[in-house]
């Protein structure tokens, strides 16, 4: 009776092993990797890159990389703004930060790990715990939107991604129905007595170029996906129809301290700015538009469709 | 190294002041030179109507009076302060390596600010040249106090070694700051790096009376260093009370540097670099050295910070990042000449 016993438990064990079908994928370092079709214990190792757009997804994630947020406490950034979900016992478990706590995860037996070229945990540790997959997301192999399509194809979640791409293009679909596209835009913020540039400037800047906005050659001009610390004196040459001006929000940061960090970086910054002038300077919390995220996306999109439809444009006509 | 002659030192005092003069005119040249150039090319004559009949509502007027002025007086206050700095701490530790920093004021200014932002968030960023200035202020005071506690009291070398000891304290928990929560890091990685961006004339107006107040008790300390810099036994035997003018001297540098930092951050290799080169030139005798670091200090960081502006227009480099770059070859050039 204990031998059948035994022999059962064993037929369980060895067939809950070779239940998950796998696939060869080749990561960014060119390794080739058998990973599960439909993994369901996945590790993320970046919380921003990773998490986020896995939790929004669908995909199972029951691991991921965190750092510390505005009150000290560990966090997935921006994950609960942009998904609901933050780290909590049993259903996604902290791994730490750079480097994550390799005997944590092995802890969690995960069956797939998804990690990037910024991650320091070694991936000859990392592939002994479960398969591993290391994305670049530093040197620009592909554009940050690019990276969904990588993730929904390993992890299985194809329809999911369809679904929220459609739901991006019916709300670019609304911006250019509600504003005039052929107006110039801007995005920064100031910092450290200088102008923050970004082509394109997160979500903000993706949404206004796919409507069909134009930036001002200040911007317009830098390589894409690349970010300057401009001097101030380039001030009046990020001026437009319309600027977007952002701020901390995470950080408990308010729009005032946008206008603060102008005023610090440029006294009297308002008067050389045509936009703010006439009262078409928005301001607007960053970290919904920081992530590569659908939802981020969305919130981004209703809130630049919003301030459009509501500005003043007739000194312009 | 103190007993070394400069290339002027056996001159007449009326050259010496006519060669301080001609830096002072070096100065003036550098700081036209500093708001006559920028990120926007502006044609001289825009600059001098700026300068002589102000136009509130002319960017260009702005970009001189708002942007370039206060940046190139800020230079000047800060050069002149960390030289003067890095000279008396060379004078009253006799080491050729100290500089403002050897007392742990950098690193404390470094820990406090970054300790603040993690603990109240980038909000406290606005405060950081006051934040800056307690940290260096408390840093200095705690060196002394455990160089005290030490078996012979706050000499020299255990003036060095405490601060040594304190600034890789205080960086090793700026490093797990940084580890823990590279966010706030990110927010104050300019300021660390020491920058003269986006600091406002009024900031200069609380900062620069002390450190005029401090630079001019270093020139009337100047004389008495001299012969602290040839050793106590000497300067005893020549009636100086050695104690009492350390503590005067470590006050003055403490202002000097604490207010510097208040202004700029960090800026390294200015107090190392710059005495050196006023050594180079008139000799040991401090009378001479403390205003010539003053002068040549303020002469480098009106350069530096052109450079840092100019460099690869309109994006700014840190200016602490080049004053690294041009510091590290001219001090080892200086230490190739000094020991031919």
């Amino acid at each position: 009776m204990i031998k059948f016993l035994f022999a059962g438990v064993l037929l369980l064990a060895a067939g809950s092993v070779v239940a998950q079908e796998t696939q060869s994928f080749t990561d960014d370092l060119g390794r080739q990797v058998a990973v599960p079709v439909a993994p369901q214990r996945i590790a993320a190792l970046h919380d921003i890159e990773l998490t986020v757009p896995l939790l929004e997804l669908g995909a199972p994630v029951i691991a991921s990389h965190a750092r510390p947020g505005a009150d000290g406490a560990q966090t997935i950034r921006s994950s609960l703004l942009l998904t609901g979900q933050d780290l909590a016992p049993g259903q996604i478990a902290d791994l730490g930060n750079n480097p994550i706590d390799i005997e944590a995860l092995a802890a969690l037996e995960p069956d797939l790990i998804i990690t990037t070229v910024w991650q320091k945990a070694p991936v000859e540790q990392l592939e002994l715990i479960a398969p591993t997959i290391v994305i670049d997301t530093q040197s620009g192999v592909r554009d940050d939107y690019a990276l969904y399509d990588l993730l929904a194809g390993i992890t299985g979640t194809g329809d999911r991604l369809a679904t929220l791409k459609a739901r991006y293009q019916a709300q670019i679909e609304q911006l250019r129905r509600v504003a005039d596209v052929n107006r110039t835009v801007s995005t920064f913020h100031a910092q450290n007595g200088k102008l923050s540039v970004w082509n394109p400037y997160g979500a903000f800047g993706k949404i206004l170029l796919d409507a069909g906005f134009s930036f001002p050659p200040v911007i317009a001009d830098m390589a894409a996906g690349t970010s300057e610390q401009l001097s101030a004196e380039v001030l009046p040459e990020l001026d437009a129809d319309v600027i977007f001006v952002s701020y901390r929000g995470d950080e408990g940061q308010t729009p005032a301290d946008a206008h603060a960090e102008l005023e610090t970086t440029l006294p009297g910054y308002c008067a050389q700015l045509v936009a703010c002038q006439q009262g078409r300077m928005v301001l607007l919390p960053r970290e919904e538009g920081w992530a590569t995220s659908y939802t981020g996306l969305t919130m981004v999109a209703y809130a630049i469709t919003t301030a459009l439809g509501s500005l003043d444009f007739r000194s312009f006509n | 190294m103190t007993q070394a002659a400069g290339l002027l030192a056996r001159r007449s005092g009326s050259l010496m002041a006519l060669l301080l003069m001609a830096l002072a005119g070096a100065i003036c040249l550098l700081f036209a030179l500093h708001i006559a150039v920028g990120a926007k090319p502006l044609p001289l004559g825009t600059v001098i109507e700026a300068l002589l009949a102000r136009d509130p509502k002319a960017f260009d007027h702005s970009i001189i009076w708002d942007l370039r002025l206060p940046r190139a007086l800020i230079a000047i206050t800060v050069g002149a302060a960390l030289a003067v700095s890095g000279a008396l701490m060379q004078g009253v530790t006799r080491n050729p390596l100290a500089d403002p920093g050897l007392l742990g004021l950098m690193a404390g200014a470094s820990f406090a600010v970054v300790m603040t932002s993690l603990v109240f968030g980038p909000a406290m960023t606005n405060w950081a040249p006051w934040i800056a200035a307690l940290g260096a202020f408390v840093t200095a005071l705690a060196v002394y106090a455990v160089a005290h506690w030490t078996p012979g009291g706050p000499t020299p070398l255990t003036l060095t070694l405490t601060g040594a000891v304190i600034s890789a304290f205080l960086a090793a928990l700026v490093s797990i700051v940084h580890l823990l929560n590279e966010d706030s890091f990110d927010n104050l990685r300019v300021w660390l790096s020491g920058s003269l961006s986006g600091r406002s004339l009024e900031t200069l107006g609380v900062t620069a009376p002390p450190i005029i107040v401090a630079l001019l008790l270093g020139l009337a300390l100047a004389p008495r260093v001299t012969a602290l810099a040839m050793g106590d036994d000497v300067a005893k035997g020549l009636g100086i009370k050695t104690g009492q003018l350390k503590l005067q001297l470590l006050v003055v540098v403490v202002v000097l540097t604490s207010s510097a930092v208040a202004l700029a951050g960090p800026l390294g290799f200015v107090g190392l670099v710059i005495p050196h080169v006023a050594r180079l030139l008139v000799g040991s005798d401090y009378r001479w050295i403390v205003p010539f670091s003053a002068l040549i200090g303020a002469a480098f960081l009106l350069g530096t910070d052109t450079l840092a502006r100019i460099a690869i227009p309109p994006r700014e480099i840190s200016t602490g990042i080049i004053t690294a770059m041009v510091g590290a070859p001219v001090f080892i050039q200086l230490v190739r000449m000094r020991a031919r």
